[in-house]
């Protein structure tokens, strides 16, 4: 056993390695196959980030193209140049704001999650049919907007605040289900009861012995509320008033500019000295990229939650 | 003593009353405005509003605050009951009609006497536009608010090239002519081009909307005459037709581009030497600084007043206003007092906005990054000054408000006027009816297909899917409106 324990990776070797491992030619066709599966995911990207870098002018002569016929910054420098009263750019000040709601939002809805699929999962816990009940029903019906829009400023006041853009995201039904089922079959008894017999509080057994063998599923939900927070625009246009420039989030501010350039494009009146040369359609491309790229750079870092997570073993023999 | 006392009391009686009577200098009343925006709030409308309210508590004892809002945000603040005292309402924000049935706005008419500047500043057959069942619950704002249809034609090719006069009125079928020269010349280029949307307001003037999606309304010509209140789809309308079969010609003349009917978007800059628009006598300076090019208007069909193109704009009141004549005074001020409407407007002067010698006013670089305010929102633009024209060539017409307010004494007004059809009972109908248009519209409003083979097909269509019911149903409720 232990002879075939190594890698099955390698194709050449003998016995049971030949018998599990496919063949040379296979290998190629799926390598074809995944190689130009990749590449249709990552060329529309790529591509999105050379139109975003060329000039206006450009996009008029050739339409967009890989290799368009001039390279500029314009759409960035747009964006750049919009200021707030202080003076400091408008998406550096929006992107600050969006970091702090996710990072916030996200510890805060991971906390919540996790302890009550936590709570659900423990078969003496006395309320758990209650509960269950309780957090199922707004996954089915949903109060909508109106009643939710009343709730939320007239009876807890978060009307242009940042509670406004962090609380409505930060914990949904779905979740919660997830991680009680993660912890369910996942943490085995035998962990929770070696806490016990120690003398280990509940919260001590939850945060020491639990959560660290639970990352797979801690990451998933993490990466979950992190796109949730990231993307959205719509808790801001529906809570902050369209005067606290300061509390926009970066999506709010790039819809904002996305409005404004259909606006003045489809309204000849809207005459102002802003209609010479708006880099409208490279500018679109611009906002899809600053929108992006940050997301896309953390991802990897969650991605080793997840490997870490599967291969650590929990109970021993 | 006892007279020293007595006289002392009374003397502390008397100062006490009157220092109650000085304190009685009231405090300015404080109003929300609720004003329209495409995205935000202009970046330094905060500036520009402590400046606005100085002065308003100064002249008539009142502050506000203005709430800028986008469609979304307006429908939330209405129905969840958010408190305001002003709001900018149109057909398609913070809709009239709905709120005038809902009863959220102020009936006006007995106040307006309160107000003689406001009421003397709004063209009288305005009212007409912004009464629903009788009562005028709105101001409307003296903007363009009749459709006049306009060829925009380039003054360097026309007039000092092909030497053409300058003719203010070119008829529809004027222009070709316009179009002979230039095909001459450039034989491979195309004089006219659109996109899949056709001429651009080509038909506003023919047939009396009561509802565009469906194209059903009244007929312009038959007005005065004991048809106009018939209510026709526009298929069955002489004029529309005509004016369709002119442009099946000059597409297959050569003058329209042939690919119009896929060609999604011609931005007015790339549009060629004669393009259409609705507007007004003094547009050209708007459209001169889009086309970036010399050009002149010469007016085709117009003026025409009906109920949709008065209520583009217009200023309400709420009928759960603590104050409703401050209110009122408010908007009077902002409607009749120059310095406050261009400060509304443009911003501060000489931060936002420096003033030119014929009176009009250019925006700075400032002015326009952080001031884009939607200006016909907020009021009237008969009052205050004008913004210069960017493009030299086409100057701002100072007066040209003056001449399109009397311009419309000649003006053609709608036999419907104030009526909005209720369409919920037949809307599987009127449903049918426009994917029937959607199909057509393209080829047919470009001029690529042949109107006479196409509308006979959709009309045959349109009465399967249900048009005569559509038109009984309106022309029931519209006699319905008119016998009150």
């Amino acid at each position: 056993m232990s002879q075939q324990s190594d890698s099955t990776l390698t194709v050449s070797g003998s016995g049971m390695k030949r018998f599990n491992s496919i063949r040379q030619s296979t290998n190629i066709v799926y390598s074809i196959l995944f190689i130009l599966l990749a590449f249709l995911c990552v060329v529309p990207v790529v591509f999105v980030i050379i139109i975003s870098f060329s000039s206006e002018a450009s996009i008029g002569k050739v339409g967009y193209s890989f290799i368009p016929a001039e390279w500029s910054t314009d759409a960035y420098q747009y964006v750049w140049h919009l200021r707030n009263t202080h003076g400091i750019p408008t998406v550096v000040m929006a992107f600050l704001t969006s970091i702090g709601i996710t990072v916030v939002g996200t510890l805060l809805g991971l906390t919540l999650i996790s302890t009550m699929g936590y709570v659900l999962s423990r078969p003496n816990f006395k309320l758990k049919k209650f509960y269950t009940f309780l957090i199922f029903i707004p996954m089915i019906f949903h109060g909508g907007l109106l009643s939710t829009y009343v709730v939320n400023t007239q009876l807890l006041n978060l009307k242009n605040t940042y509670w406004a853009l962090i609380l409505p995201l930060c914990c949904s039904s779905f979740y919660v289900i997830i991680m009680r089922t993660f912890f369910q079959t996942t943490v085995p008894d035998e962990i929770i009861e070696s806490g016990k017999i120690d003398g280990a509080s509940q919260l001590r057994i939850f945060v020491q012995l639990v959560l660290p063998i639970s990352l797979p599923a801690l990451a998933t939900i993490a990466l979950f509320l992190t796109f949730a927070y990231w993307n959205d625009w719509y808790q801001a246009s529906l809570y902050i008033e369209s005067n606290q420039h300061d509390l926009f989030p970066l999506q709010y501010v790039l819809v904002n500019i996305e409005k404004n350039i259909q606006y003045l494009a489809n309204n000849d009146m809207a005459m102002s000295a802003n209609n010479n040369a708006l880099p409208s359609e490279t500018m679109r491309m611009a906002i899809v990229v600053i929108s992006v790229v940050p997301i896309m750079f953390s991802y990897p870092f969650f991605q080793k939650y997840f490997i870490s997570g599967l291969t650590i073993g929990a109970v021993k023999g | 003593m006892k007279k020293f006392l007595s006289l002392f009391l009374a003397l502390l009686m008397v100062l006490s009353v009157c220092s109650f009577a000085t304190a009685e200098s009231k405090e300015p009343v404080h109003l929300v405005w609720f004003m329209y925006t495409a995205s935000e709030t202009p970046i330094d409308w905060p500036e520009v509003e402590a400046l606005l309210n100085e002065y308003s508590a100064e002249k008539i004892g009142v502050t506000c605050e203005y709430k800028y809002m986008d469609e979304t945000q307006i429908a939330l603040a209405t129905q969840t009951g958010e408190y305001f005292d002003i709001a900018f309402t149109c057909d398609w924000w913070n809709d009239y009609a709905t709120n005038v049935a809902a009863g959220m706005f102020l009936q006006l008419d007995d106040q307006l006497d309160k107000v003689p500047a406001l009421k003397d500043s709004v063209l009288p057959l305005a009212w007409e536009g912004a009464k629903v069942n009788g009562g005028i619950y709105a101001i409307p704002h003296m903007k363009d608010i009749g459709y006049e249809v306009f060829w925009i034609l380039n003054t360097d090719y026309f007039l000092n090239q092909k030497g053409f006069e300058k003719d203010q009125y070119i008829s529809f079928e004027g222009i070709e002519p316009y179009f002979e020269a230039y095909k001459k010349d450039n034989p491979d280029d195309y004089p006219f081009k659109m996109s899949w949307g056709g001429i651009t307001s080509w038909q506003n003037c023919l047939v009396d909307w009561l509802n565009m999606d469906y194209l059903v309304g009244l007929e312009w010509e038959a007005q005065g005459t004991e048809n106009e209140h018939v209510v026709k789809s526009a298929l069955e309308i002489d004029a529309w037709k005509n004016r369709l079969r002119k442009i099946h010609e000059w597409y297959q003349k050569g003058y329209i581009n042939p690919d119009a009917a896929v060609t999604e978007s011609m931005p007015r800059a790339q549009a060629g030497v004669v393009q259409s628009g609705q507007g007004w006598f003094g547009a050209e300076t708007v459209w001169a600084n889009v086309i970036k090019q010399p050009i002149y208007i010469s007016r085709y069909d117009g003026a025409y007043l009906s109920t949709s193109s008065i209520r583009g704009s217009m200023t309400a009141i709420s009928s759960f206003s603590k104050y409703p004549e401050e209110a009122l005074k408010l908007v009077e001020l902002m409607n009749t007092d120059p310095w406050y409407r261009e400060t509304a407007r443009y911003g501060i002067e000489g931060k936002h906005y420096t003033r030119n010698d014929d009176g009009t006013v250019t925006r700075t670089e400032l002015g326009s990054s952080n001031m884009g305010v939607q200006a016909y929102a907020q009021g009237h633009y008969t009052v205050g000054a004008l913004e210069a024209s960017p493009f030299p060539e086409v100057p701002t017409d100072i007066h040209q408000w003056e001449k399109t307010m009397a311009g419309y004494a000649d003006a053609t007004l709608s036999a419907a006027m104030g009526f909005t059809p209720d369409l919920a009972p037949v809307e599987t109908e009127c449903l049918a009816i426009k994917s029937i248009i959607e199909e057509y519209r393209r080829e047919l409003y470009t001029g690529t297909s042949d109107p006479d083979v196409v509308i006979p097909e959709m009309l045959a269509r349109m009465n399967e899917a249900g048009l005569e019911k559509v038109k009984a149903e309106i022309q029931a409720q519209l006699d319905a409106f008119l016998a009150k």
